[in-house]
């Protein structure tokens, strides 16, 4: 009788365990701890990705459509030429005036990776301030814990003012928190921090989404 | 004439592609307008044509509908950095590398951000020297026939 009753519990306990999902969590942690270890992949943890990695890219499309509901859009307008000395990054587009573009507009890239804002507007012809600019300055937030901190442009794209106790890590992507642009555009993940002992704030340097020499078109916003 | 031809046709193609993104290395673009303009003067010691070759280049690089401070700016480094080249006393190659790295000093003032000027100096150095070299077969072979048959 009682290894009937044993058996019952251990069967039932499982169930538990199985339903709630600690027991598929505990599986893909030591898997994926043995595959580290060992430098291999487990088949589960194969398709696993490929199913974040589409849920993803659905998510983005997702996202980029949103985006261009919640906001009057013009797309595939072309990029004619980038400032040509390296003092400041701006880049010319054959759209201007005549499509009711504005000083202030946000431009993207893919739908959610943003480029930079419309700096002044000719006839057929804008002229937009990217990221990459030295006296670009915005508000960003940090993976999934949300960090505030303000975005500075260059050569090097740095983070700046990333509260001590904020936890953020290598590889958390950095989306746009700025009142003047869309909430959520993708500006790029942390590639490395910079914590000196003592100080009030973490630093950061931004790996960018956007690459200026593969820019062909770009959506506007408004 | 036909070195002058194909001096505004290489001028022309840098500054083309100086306006894209082709060219970015570490974020820094070097100035090719600059260093085939420079590369140009050593032999073209004609000033008309020169002048022709720098505004030629001012032209493509204007990056709005009207002439703004940086291209008057690139206008008058480019002209002091050809007549500086007149001046020097050393070989071609090295006056090339003082003038293209005294015009890329002044070009970025603006900025003013050393690390940008060090790269583009390194850039520009290593292109002004190159372009300087090739130039000097091509159009330095052809002068040298013309004496001989004279």
């Amino acid at each position: 009788m009682r290894k009937y009753v044993s058996i019952g519990v251990i069967v039932l306990l499982s169930a538990l365990i199985v339903r709630n999902g600690s027991f598929f969590d505990v599986k893909l942690r030591t898997s994926s701890l043995l595959g580290a270890v060992l430098g291999i992949d487990f088949e589960n943890t194969k398709e696993l990705r490929q199913r974040i990695e589409t849920l993803e890219k659905e998510n983005e499309r997702l996202k980029a459509e949103l985006l261009e509901k919640s906001n009057e859009t013009i797309s595939s307008i072309k990029v004619y030429s980038s400032y040509p000395f390296n003092s400041r990054s701006e880049i010319a587009i054959a759209s201007g005036a005549e499509d009711s573009i504005s000083q202030g507009d946000t431009v993207v890239y893919s739908g959610t990776v943003l480029v930079g804002r419309v700096k002044s507007v000719f006839e057929s012809s804008s002229i937009v301030t990217t990221i990459f600019d030295p006296s670009w300055e915005m508000a960003v937030r940090i993976g999934t814990s949300e960090a505030d901190a303000l975005l500075k442009g260059g050569n090097e794209l740095k983070i700046f003012l990333i509260p001590q106790d904020a936890t953020i890590e290598e590889g958390d992507t950095v989306i746009s928190a700025d009142r003047n642009l869309p909430y959520g555009l993708e500006l790029g993940y942390i590639s490395k921090i910079e914590n000196t002992e003592g100080d009030v704030f973490k630093e950061a340097v931004l790996e960018p989404a956007l690459k200026l020499r593969n820019l062909r078109d770009v959506t506007i916003y408004r | 004439m036909l070195q002058f031809i194909v001096s505004s046709f290489l001028v022309l193609i840098a500054s083309l592609f100086q306006t894209t993104s082709l060219f970015l290395i570490g974020g820094v673009k070097p100035n090719l307008a600059l260093v085939f303009i420079v590369a140009i003067s050593n032999f073209e010691k004609t000033w008309v044509r020169r002048v022709i070759l720098v505004l030629l280049a001012a032209l493509i690089l204007t990056f709005a509908p009207f002439a703004t401070w940086i291209d008057i700016i690139f206008i008058s480094a480019t002209l002091f950095a050809v007549a500086l080249l007149d001046y020097l006393p050393w070989q071609r190659i090295v006056n090339g590398i003082v003038v293209v790295s005294a015009a890329t000093i002044i070009l970025n003032l603006p900025g003013l951000n050393f690390g940008i000027i060090v790269l583009e100096l390194i850039m520009n150095i290593i292109l002004v020297s190159v372009f300087t070299l090739l130039l000097g077969i091509f159009y330095g072979t052809k002068k040298a026939q013309k004496k001989n048959r004279f």
